[in-house]
């Protein structure tokens, strides 16, 4: 205190250590460090970036990191990069030569350089200058208890080192660089920015894109006076993914997600992705694309015309450069996308209820992806100081919703398409052996080896055991939702039966508001009621006379008949309230009697089609016309259920049976496990598995006109001798 | 005149209340519910002591929930029944209607059919759907409350007089058999003569006819004429004004010929003529322009209508139906049921008349080979 004169004017002093702590505490790693000088390089033009490091491998090496810009005037210098926090590219937000979208915009990069090394010295020079200009800053000045203007730089006048550019030379680095840690940079640096555009806005805006070839950066390594080039990272075979997986926020917070893969046979485009159930559009969410290349590793066989060692290589890359990276306006953002980072959850996302997860992995390291964030103006999307990620603001956070809600939706289609291939798979494997072997023959050839104990057995039973566990990893799965759903069938008995217990009492009060109502409103109000509940109790007696029928397992030729009225007669209510009409028609004799069933059985397979029905008529907006066509062909009884609903795409059609084919989007996270079995995906495969177990087919058929989807169902008739058998 | 039914159901009031307002709506009965008491001997003590009411309803599973006394109770509403009607042969207590009203699930789970006729009517709670359901159960109720009062009351000292007094109704007009089978019962307890009379006088279609086969037997369609009820009150002379009236509104078939003899002369008869030809008679007759006479069901040949197809519910000729099972044992002067071929082969309403006689099998196997039908693909 003593040496200040007294002064009536006083002002802020920055102590000199500020230099210091703002280069640590800033730039938090030094690969950020390298990517924010290459940045700036960026900003002012450059084609060409050479960075070398030279004698590196132990700390106190040289970095020089050599750019073709359009360098600094003396003002320049002066103004901009010897004054911190410096708003020239708050002012001139686009570059002056090719109009980049500029990287930097908190003038961090001389901390920088102070991050990296304890001394710089730049070299500088613009197109129309006659002399270059050198700085040197020493950093170890930058003390604490100093005063910060106190501290004085040189500056000289040199000789035009090159027609225009800058020339970073940063000494006594503090961290070696080996050639490891090189190449980790390099990559780092070639994912700086965003791989491709994803959007017309990206492309109009000029974001930085790693395709454009206006600007290059290139590492070399010297050592003992030899400078070798690094190696251009591996670029990943993007083309070689199983799916690739798209997503996008409009200008209206409008989410919605792609997936296609070629392998899988799956073309899924335009799939709505909503925030909240009752607030479908993001609101602080815009203009946001996401691309993902999903790999299952190790499992070549689903891919065509990837082999092994490829995949190898692609799982090895994985290791350090799998994940969803984050792109905003064109630059990476860290730490996303990083080994060991997770901000999709995608690692931690445990998914109870959900099945089938087993053959879908679904972590950080399935995926080679990024997300491209336009927010120029920086409204929605702020970065934190140390530029070490985004303010976890709502922005953020429906971000981190969207993505992770696309991902998730199209892992449903992904879950369809691996059951399918894995089915396949192991069917060609088989026939491959000629036919198809039993279980029961696998268990006799591992049981054959183990009692006899023939080494000539081993390898059969080996395959035998391989066989099974296939088989029992494909049941376990699809078991898995069979549990659920059976729970939940249970919960529905239980309920059922305890609901329809109040309908008499429901049913009383009706008839006793009766004779009260006054007013036409109240009649009108009472009619509703009535009818509304009326309908309830239709359905509610439907699901409680199958569950009745449940009760006796036992099984018994079925009369499609009655079936068939039953159920019209049960759905009438509902499908009148949505304006459809539903006819049956029979055909041939009029004892229709199908092989021993349970009559639940039908329950399940004609609710399902109805409800498939029922939605398809919804989506096609049209006055709804639902067919039950029975009839007898030869040895077997035939349903036809036939709707004038929006139809069956083409590309879809061989898959509607497979387990897990849904054309449905996933409950939210947080849903309860009941919304979650909406859009399982199983209704078709259980309707198809319940026919095949009785050596019946369900398949697709062209519709008599008037309709527009028709699946027919054949099953076999019941015999004389089974009718006889059963009294009938 | 109101009367009072005590109501035994192990669900607690609030689950109910709606079934009981639903059933008092409209007036003349009135219901007080309670739990079971849980122990037996208290029970019995409970309604052996009781003598403010006129019948009792009963649920059939008393054990569900828990009763009066903290328990669940051990016995079910058909043990009670039984043993009411125990006490009652015994002269322990009066002779009242019990009235069964389950859950159709518990029902045919848990109700055992010789336990049937100590009830004088079995109600499902889930049939208790519209105002028209509540409205008919409070009317049996109330028919049976004061039809079982008059059955107590009336001298059976001469006999004829008594049905006379009971039918409301000469017996020279009975079929015979049916006036020897009746003073059979009429020295048997209460219940037993009011069993007798509902399900084989009111259920049966015979000598009394429902308000449907009347309309079928005059060839009109109900829903479609407008002055049915002036018909309706113009046969009120033949209506059944005896016992349980109220509860079952029907019309002696005896009466309705003699009317017709009487208004439309004698040498037209009824059955024999074309369901539109009766129409047009009435119409001229009776000048009722808005009489419409109903149509043949689908397959059907003849008009001349005298029952009612028991799929679909509509006007039938014997000739185009087939007999029912089950009618085996039918009494002498009840009419038999049918099901029309078109209900028959299609099985529609198939619940209601369960099957086709066993001599009519054959003929049903030919109506199907006769209707199959082949499809045209559209």
């Amino acid at each position: 205190m003593d040496n200040n004169q007294f002064n009536e004017n006083v002002a802020f002093r920055v102590d000199a250590g500020l230099i210091d702590r703002l280069g640590r505490e800033l730039v938090g790693r030094a690969e950020t460090a390298v990517s924010e000088l290459i940045k700036n390089a960026y900003d002012a033009d450059a084609r060409e970036v050479n960075v070398t490091f030279i004698d590196s491998d132990i700390a106190g090496g040289v970095l020089v990191i050599e750019d073709d810009g359009c360098g600094m005037t003396y003002n320049q210098l002066i103004d901009g990069f010897m004054t911190i926090s410096s708003t020239d590219k708050i002012h001139n937000p686009k570059s002056e030569r090719y109009e980049r979208q500029r990287a930097g915009r908190k003038g961090i990069g001389r901390f920088a350089t102070q991050r990296l090394g304890e001394h710089l010295t730049i070299v500088t020079q613009t197109n129309d200058s006659s002399n270059a200009f050198e700085l040197e800053i020493d950093w170890k000045k930058y003390q604490i208890d100093q005063d910060i203007t106190t501290i004085t730089n040189s500056v000289r006048k040199i000789a035009k080192q090159k027609d225009e550019g800058t020339i970073l030379i940063i000494t006594m680095l503090r961290d070696p660089w080996t050639v490891k840690s090189i190449e980790r940079i390099y990559r780092y640096v070639s994912d700086l920015f965003q791989p491709d555009y994803l959007s017309d806005e990206g492309s109009i805006l000029r974001l930085a894109n790693q395709k454009d070839n206006t600007f290059q950066v290139r590492f070399y390594r010297s050592a003992d006076g030899i400078k070798t080039i690094i190696a251009d990272p591996q670029k990943m075979i993007f083309d070689k993914a199983l799916a690739v997986i798209e997503g996008s926020v409009d200008v209206d917070g409008k989410g919605e997600f792609s997936i296609s893969s070629k392998n899988l046979r799956i073309e899924d485009f335009h799939n709505p992705v909503e925030y909240k159930k009752n607030e479908s559009k993001y609101p602080n969410l815009k203009s946001i694309h996401f691309k993902a290349y999903y790999f299952i590793y190790e499992r070549e066989e689903y891919y065509a015309g990837v082999s092994k060692l490829e995949l190898r290589n692609i799982r090895a890359l994985s290791e350090e450069s799998s994940g969803i990276r984050l792109y905003r306006n064109g630059f990476r953002v860290l730490p996303y996308g990083e080994p060991n980072d997770d901000w999709l959850g995608l690692d931690i996302k445990i998914y109870s209820g959900e099945k089938g997860s087993t053959n879908i992995p679904y972590r950080n390291r399935n995926f080679f992806g990024f997300v491209e964030v336009l927010d120029i103006e920086g409204r929605f999307f702020e970065e934190t100081a140390s530029r070490e990620g985004l303010l976890s603001n709502d922005a953020f956070r429906e971000l981190q919703h969207f993505v992770s809600e696309a991902l998730f939706s199209a892992r449903l289609r992904l879950r369809e398409g691996v059951t399918e291939i894995r089915k396949k798979g192991k069917i060609k494997e088989l026939s491959n052996n000629q036919e198809r072997i039993p279980v029961e023959e696998l268990l006799d050839r591992i049981e054959t080896f183990v009692t006899t104990g023939d080494p000539e057995k081993k390898e059969e039973a080996q395959n035998a055991v391989k066989e099974l566990r296939e088989e029992v990893r494909l049941l376990i799965d699809e078991l898995g939702m069979i549990r659920v759903l059976a729970a939940l069938g249970l919960t529905i008995a239980e309920f059922t039966h305890e609901v329809t217990q109040y309908t008499p009492s429901i049913n009383g009060f009706i008839a006793a508001l009766q004779p009260l109502q006054q007013n036409a409103e109240g009649i009108g109000l009472l009619e509703e009621l009535r009818r509304g509940f009326n309908n309830f109790i239709s359905y509610t007696a439907y699901f409680n006379t199958t569950i009745s029928q449940n009760v006796s397992r036992e099984l018994q030729p079925i009369r499609i008949t009655d079936i068939v009225n039953r159920f019209v007669s049960a759905v009438k209510g509902d499908a009148n309230k949505m304006g459809i009409k539903v006819k049956s028609e029979f055909y041939g004799g009029y004892d229709l009697f199908t092989v021993p069933m349970h009559p639940s059985e039908w329950t399940s397979v004609l609710y399902n089609l109805y409800t498939n029905s029922k939605k398809a008529i919804q989506r096609a907006n049209s006055k709804g016309a639902i067919g039950i066509i029975s009839g007898e062909e030869g040895d077997k009884i035939y349903i036809e259920f036939t709707d004038n609903g929006d139809g069956i795409a083409e590309k879809i059609k061989d898959r509607i049976f497979n387990a897990f084919f849904t054309t449905s989007l996933p409950a939210g996270f947080d849903a309860p496990s009941d919304e979650r079995l909406v859009g399982t995906g199983l209704g078709l495969k259980i309707v198809k598995d319940i026919i095949e177990t009785y050596g019946g087919r369900i398949f697709l058929i062209p519709p008599e006109s008037g309709y527009v989807t028709c699946f027919r169902i054949e099953i076999p008739k019941a015999s004389s001798k089974q009718l006889k058998e059963y009294g009938i | 005149m109101e009367y009072k039914y005590f109501y035994i159901d192990d669900w607690d009031k609030e689950d109910i209340a709606g079934t009981i307002r639903g059933i008092e709506t409209g007036g003349g009965i009135k219901i007080e519910h309670s739990k079971p008491v849980g122990d037996w001997e208290s029970e019995y003590d409970r309604i052996a002591s009781q003598s403010n009411f006129h019948g009792i309803i009963l649920d059939l599973r008393l054990q569900e929930r828990v009763s009066l006394d903290g328990n669940h109770a051990k016995y079910s509403g058909s043990i009670i029944a039984h043993a009411i009607r125990e006490m009652a042969k015994e002269k322990k207590i009066n002779e009242f209607p019990l009235v069964l009203l389950s859950g159709n699930y518990n029902m045919q789970q848990f109700f055992d059919k010789t336990g049937e006729d100590a009830f004088d009517l079995r109600v499902l709670k889930e049939d208790l759907t519209d105002n028209a359901a509540f409205e008919a159960l409070r009317l049996r109720l109330f028919a049976l409350a004061k039809g079982y009062d008059q059955i107590n009351q009336v001298s059976k000292g001469d006999t004829n007089k008594a049905i006379e007094q009971l039918l409301s109704f000469g017996c020279d007009g009975l079929e015979e058999r049916f006036r020897q089978k009746i003073e059979t019962f009429l020295n048997k307890p209460t219940h037993d003569f009011a069993s007798f009379i509902i399900r084989n006088l009111l259920e049966k279609e015979g000598l009394l006819i429902s308000e449907p086969l009347l309309a079928a037997r005059l060839g009109v369609e109900i829903n479609d004429s407008k002055e049915w009820q002036v018909l309706k009150e113009l046969l009120d002379g033949t209506s059944y004004k005896g016992v349980f009236m109220e509860g079952w509104p029907r019309w002696w078939m005896y009466s309705i010929e003699k009317w017709w003899e009487e208004t439309i002369g004698e040498d037209v008869r009824l059955q024999p003529i074309s369901a539109s030809k009766r129409v047009d008679i009435l119409k001229e007759k009776l000048g009722l322009k808005g009489l419409v006479a109903a149509n043949k069901i689908e397959k059907a040949r003849s008009d001349q209508f005298w029952t009612i197809c028991q799929g679909l519910k509509r006007p039938l000729d014997p000739i185009d139906g087939l007999l029912i099972v089950g009618q085996e044992n039918a009494f002498p002067w009840q009419s038999k049921q049918y099901v029309s071929y078109e209900a028959a082969i299609n099985r529609i309403s198939v619940e209601n008349w369960k099957d086709v006689a066993a001599n009519e099998k054959d003929k049903l196997d030919q109506l199907k080979t006769f209707y199959s039908r082949e499809r045209i693909r559209r």
